[in-house]
């Protein structure tokens, strides 16, 4: 994005690291009382009550939806066995998010969720997914009546009708034939975050747009939602070749510098130190202020490290020259984290 | 282990006691990580949760302060956030998250405060809270840095909500995408799009006061 250019860098040291003891003793004092009072295990008694207000909403909005809009035919298309990847559940390995916000939210880490803004801009057009800087696609007006029904629910996050709008009308594997690449991402979408998660048919659904619109807007997002999911799958392979996927799909994407990253965490967990140090490279030529070149150095060292002890007690030695020089000739630009993001949640 | 490491383990920020008395205060839980402490907690565990609680206030103070562009009721928010998550640690699937899924509440709440402000000054009923520059930058920023934030969160302030929320978290709070789409709730390509969204309109409003002094 070029423009991100013209927009001068906040540096850390511009911004005020605020540790005020008296701010946070006051913070406490009004806190203590009613933490104290109120054990987290008492709470917890109460967990069913904004599950059973989520039901009693959704059950309202698809009863509305059914009286205003009749489902679609039911089609009779047969279901058709798909090549399923063994993938667990992605959601096991997130925390739960605060439920008692004013918008249920999906996963964060890689969905595609094509909820409508709530608030839409008005000074900017619909934003392109992924291909920053390459290709802007103006979203294609469609008729209301072209959209299928499943399509419209989970526009408005409403994914459990969703599933059950897609299997009235024909289910999955009879929409992923004939889907277009924004209704594959709304597949994905579906199988991802409507209850219980089908991560295969995710997965299907995110590699058929990669397979059949690998020009089209989405693709590159396909890609990098499909590395999240392997990666948490545990196919690390799976996930690095996905992540390469993106790179070449959108080099100059926004996620571009986070999936190289990710491929060299694959190539430093694979023990694969040439192709990490390549990677690094590319790493450090093509996002020379990157912010995650200290943890790459890290795990280059490490890997480099781990790999001299074995040679060595093999009796041979190690000559992995240069492996964190060019890492290293941009440090001065180190964009430090700000003091209290040190600790920022990590992937 | 000595006090001074029982101190750096627990980060203590602040606060009126000394680190040898809080290492007494906190005991063995000085020693304990996130998760460990977050699971106590949830148990019941109070000088567990206050373990944590001076753990991260920081964090949650300087997050809130840098979306709002100011510390007004800042105070308020993360006392909130932090009793939301007292109240949900039982929720919390993942207690070594804590630090992050605090950091979601506490965008929440703010985020509802912006919006209320939002509301209320198209009613005419109130008026955002102003761009509180002392608030944010830093001493030893320079007057050009100083500038240019104030520029920043003036054009911030104009933006939607979301939009200004994603932004901050990924160009002022430096977070990686995953991270801003955690913290902000939505998911990762929602999360981009808002970024874009406020990078380009930033990019068409903003005006560089030194720009030929940078040439």
């Amino acid at each position: 994005m070029s423009d991100r250019k013209s927009i001068p860098e906040i540096e850390a040291s511009a911004l005020r690291a605020r540790r005020e003891g008296e701010s946070i003793e006051r913070i406490w004092q009004r806190l203590e009382p009613e933490v104290t009072s109120a054990p987290a295990r008492r709470s917890a008694a109460l967990w069913w009550a904004p599950a059973a207000a989520l039901i009693v909403f959704g059950s309202g909005v698809v009863v509305g939806a059914r009286w205003a809009q009749p489902p679609a035919v039911v089609g009779s298309v047969p279901l058709v066995a798909e090549p399923i990847a063994p993938v667990e559940p992605e959601q096991a390995a997130q925390p739960a998010a605060p439920s008692g916000g004013e918008e249920p939210s999906a996963p964060a880490d890689a969905g595609v969720k094509r909820s409508l803004e709530h608030a839409p801009a008005v000074h900017a057009p619909r934003a392109v997914l992924a291909a920053s800087g390459s290709t802007e696609v103006p979203a294609a007006p469609v008729a209301a009546a072209a959209t299928p029904e499943w399509q419209r629910l989970a526009n408005n996050g409403e994914w459990a009708a969703a599933r059950r709008a897609l299997d009235e009308q024909g289910g999955f594997d009879a929409a992923i034939e004939s889907a277009s690449a924004e209704q594959l991402m709304t597949l994905a979408d579906i199988a991802r975050f409507a209850k219980p998660v089908q991560s295969d048919r995710a997965l299907a659904a995110l590699r058929r747009v990669l397979a059949r619109f690998p020009g089209d807007p989405n693709a590159p997002v396909a890609a990098y939602t499909l590395g999240n999911m392997l990666d948490k799958a545990g196919d690390r392979a799976g996930a690095a070749q996905a992540f390469a996927a993106y790179r070449s799909l959108s080099p100059k994407g926004d996620f571009a510098e986070d999936a190289l990253a990710r491929e060299i965490e694959v190539a430093v967990e694979q023990g694969n130190l040439a192709l990490a140090k390549e990677l690094a490279d590319q790493y450090a030529r093509d996002f020379p202020r990157g912010r995650r070149r200290a943890e790459i150095r890290a795990e280059l060292a490490k890997l480099a490290g781990d790999a001299g002890a074995a040679l060595e007690a093999d009796g041979g030695a190690l000559d992995t020259p240069g492996v964190d020089d060019s890492l290293d000739e941009a440090e001065g630009d180190e964009p430090v984290p700000s003091a209290d993001a040190a600790g920022a949640p990590a992937r | 282990m000595p006090a001074a490491s029982r101190q750096g383990r627990l980060r203590l920020v602040g606060g009126t006691s000394s680190a040898r008395s809080e290492s007494e205060r906190f005991g063995a839980r000085a020693e304990l990580d996130d998760g460990q402490l977050a699971a106590l907690a949830r148990d019941g565990d109070s000088l567990a949760f206050e373990a944590l609680y001076r753990r991260h206030a920081t964090f949650a103070i300087n997050l809130a302060v840098r979306i709002q562009g100011n510390a007004t009721d800042v105070e308020d928010v993360v006392h909130d956030a932090f009793l939301r998550a007292h109240q949900r640690l039982a929720e919390l699937r993942d207690p070594a998250a804590f630090r992050s899924w605090l950091g979601s509440i506490v965008v929440r709440f703010v985020r509802t405060r912006l919006r209320r402000a939002r509301l209320l000054g198209s009613l005419r009923i109130g008026s955002a809270d102003p761009v509180d520059l002392d608030a944010i930058a830093s001493d030893e920023a320079s007057p050009d840095q100083r500038a240019e934030l104030a520029q920043i969160y003036a054009l911030l302030r104009t933006m939607p909500t979301d939009e200004r929320i994603a932004w901050t978290l990924r160009y002022v709070e430096r977070h990686r995408l995953e991270v801003v789409a955690e913290l902000a709730g939505c998911s990762l390509a929602t999360a981009k799009r808002r970024i874009q969204r406020g990078q380009r309109f930033l990019a068409e409003h903003f005006v560089s006061p030194f720009a030929e002094d940078r040439k």
